[in-house]
């Protein structure tokens, strides 16, 4: 289990524990917090999940692959080091807390 | 000002979001004919049926709703659009009125019509989902009538609960309007090679509760499942005189035959390009980027800005079982179909050209090549097979190189 705190649009604070296996796309989804869409489901393929990873005590988290590499620099207008999917960040044992501001170029 | 949006599938809710960023004060009016929270429909083939107990994702909660001042009204049919008067009336009798209307209505499921099709479970609501999921699990034998997305994804998701499937399809091939057909040759074998036996050509003539009969033979059944394509909803566009083919028709901009009338999603029939001409696409990333259009067009009116065109590089996906098929641009049967060489095991990629131009890519497990492929097609430059070749092949290559 982690601790995962997100920080919406309005600055508000968020704070979900999650389970090993579970990913930061389908973790806000479950929790209906805006600007987290998902709406390719976490098939890569749209950035609707974007977040921008402030913190990670534990276990630091695996490197982007090209793949959400490719799609960050084709739908996000300026990545920061820090930009990541959030489907593509999967809770794995060994980390403690995450903090991912939300940073989404979803409708919603 | 105050905008009505019936319809909150993906497309409505996406636009009634969209407004509330660009403006806080609008009033807003979504309108539902379900029950529920609207939900994402894509997981309900790709997941949520093969659970005994599904579960669903929500668009956003229902929270969203209340603290943005969207008005969310469920479980009601809108009777009638009433365009000289600007308003509409709900199945309630209830008037609302609207100074911009966007219809977002979808589409609804194509009925079978053979003898015993009261038999035969079709997907495409929570509704469905939770009865199709008990169905799946306390059947052992499945037919799935029509090999498109929707059916392939079923008899997948049924093969893996090791159930025995067959799949039926009308047409010579599966997927046969959507890839190119060395693309669907190969799918059809893989999912062969998983236990999924498939029949093409194959027309059911009637249905009874242990057997689906069809021209070629026999099929012994415990549950029928029919994915065989939707129709738009356009009774109250057409009742309300809008154009209507195939859908409803409009500009560019998004906009209906009526200035205060917009559609957006599954049922909006859009100028696309001089080659394909008018396209009505069902699929998330129409709705997403339409809804965007829309929000933004319909402040524009009001501030007397510029509107902006849909000009979309559509794509798509499936899951299949173990495989992941994302489509990028529109194929065309009659395309140029070149099969990308040297490329990863397990993966393909077939690209589509028209006139020596690259129009489409469908790919196989292979997600890079699908957003190299997008890359490609939004660069405004035509891309010829000689180009791709120079490259060896190497989509990535060309990217960097037009960058």
């Amino acid at each position: 289990m982690a601790i995962v705190k997100y920080i919406l649009e309005d600055n508000s604070e968020v704070i979900i524990e999650a389970d090993i296996g579970q990913n930061l796309m389908q973790l806000a989804v479950d929790n209906g917090l805006q600007g987290i869409e998902g709406a390719c489901g976490g098939s890569c393929m749209c950035a609707t999940c974007h977040v921008q990873i402030e913190s990670v005590n534990g276990l630091k988290l695996e490197e982007r692959s090209d793949l959400e590499i490719e799609i960050l620099e084709m739908e996000i207008d300026e990545v920061a080091q820090n930009s990541r999917l959030g489907c593509q960040i999967i809770i794995r044992e060994g980390m403690e807390s995450i903090t991912a501001r939300i940073a989404s170029i979803s409708n919603f | 000002m105050s905008v009505v949006i019936i319809g909150a599938g993906h497309a409505g809710v996406a636009a009634a979001a969209a407004l509330r960023k660009l403006d806080k004060s609008i009033n807003i009016t979504l309108i539902s004919d379900e029950e529920n929270l609207p939900y994402h429909r894509p997981p309900l083939s790709k997941k949520t049926i093969y659970s005994e107990n599904p579960s669903f994702d929500f668009l956003l909660s229902k929270d969203y709703y209340t603290n943005n001042n969207i008005k969310l009204i469920y479980n009601s049919p809108v009777e009638v659009i009433d365009p000289d008067n600007n308003c509409i009336m709900l199945l309630s009798k209830d008037l609302i009125h609207y100074e911009q209307l966007i219809i977002a209505t979808g589409t609804q499921r194509r009925k079978i019509v053979i003898n015993g099709s009261d038999l035969v479970k079709t997907l495409y609501s929570m509704k469905d989902a939770y009865a199709i999921s008990k169905s799946i699990a306390n059947s052992k034998k499945i037919t799935i009538i029509g090999g498109g997305f929707i059916g392939c994804e079923i008899a997948s998701g049924a093969r893996k609960l090791n159930k025995k499937v067959t799949l039926i399809e009308a047409g010579p091939s599966i997927l046969g309007r959507s890839v190119a057909p060395v693309f669907s040759k190969k799918i059809a074998q893989h999912h062969e090679s998983q236990g999924i036996s498939i029949l093409t050509n194959c027309k059911a003539t009637s249905i009874n509760s242990n057997e689906v009969k069809t021209n070629l033979k026999n099929i012994s059944t415990d549950l029928a499942i029919a994915g065989i394509g939707v129709i738009p909803n356009i009774r109250l566009a057409s009742q309300a005189k809008l154009d209507i083919d195939n859908g409803i028709v409009v500009n560019k901009y998004l906009q209906t035959t009526n200035k205060n009338i917009f559609a957006i999603g599954d049922i909006a029939n859009f100028p696309f390009n001089s080659e394909t001409g008018r396209l009505r696409l069902e699929s998330i990333q129409n709705a997403n980027d339409q809804a965007k259009i829309v929000a933004n067009n319909i402040i524009a009116i009001r501030i007397k800005k510029e509107l902006l065109k849909y000009s979309p590089i559509p794509w798509f996906w499936s899951d299949q079982g173990d495989l992941k098929l994302q489509m990028a641009g529109i194929g065309n049967l009659h395309a140029k179909h070149h099969i990308l060489q040297n490329q990863e095991k397990g993966t393909l990629t077939v690209l589509h050209f028209v006139n020596d131009q690259l129009v489409a890519l469908d790919t196989m497990n292979h997600g890079l090549n699908h957003i190299y492929g997008r890359k490609l097609l939004s660069s405004n430059q035509i891309i010829s097979l000689d180009e791709i070749n120079k490259f060896g092949g190497n989509l990535k290559s060309l990217v960097s190189h037009l960058n």
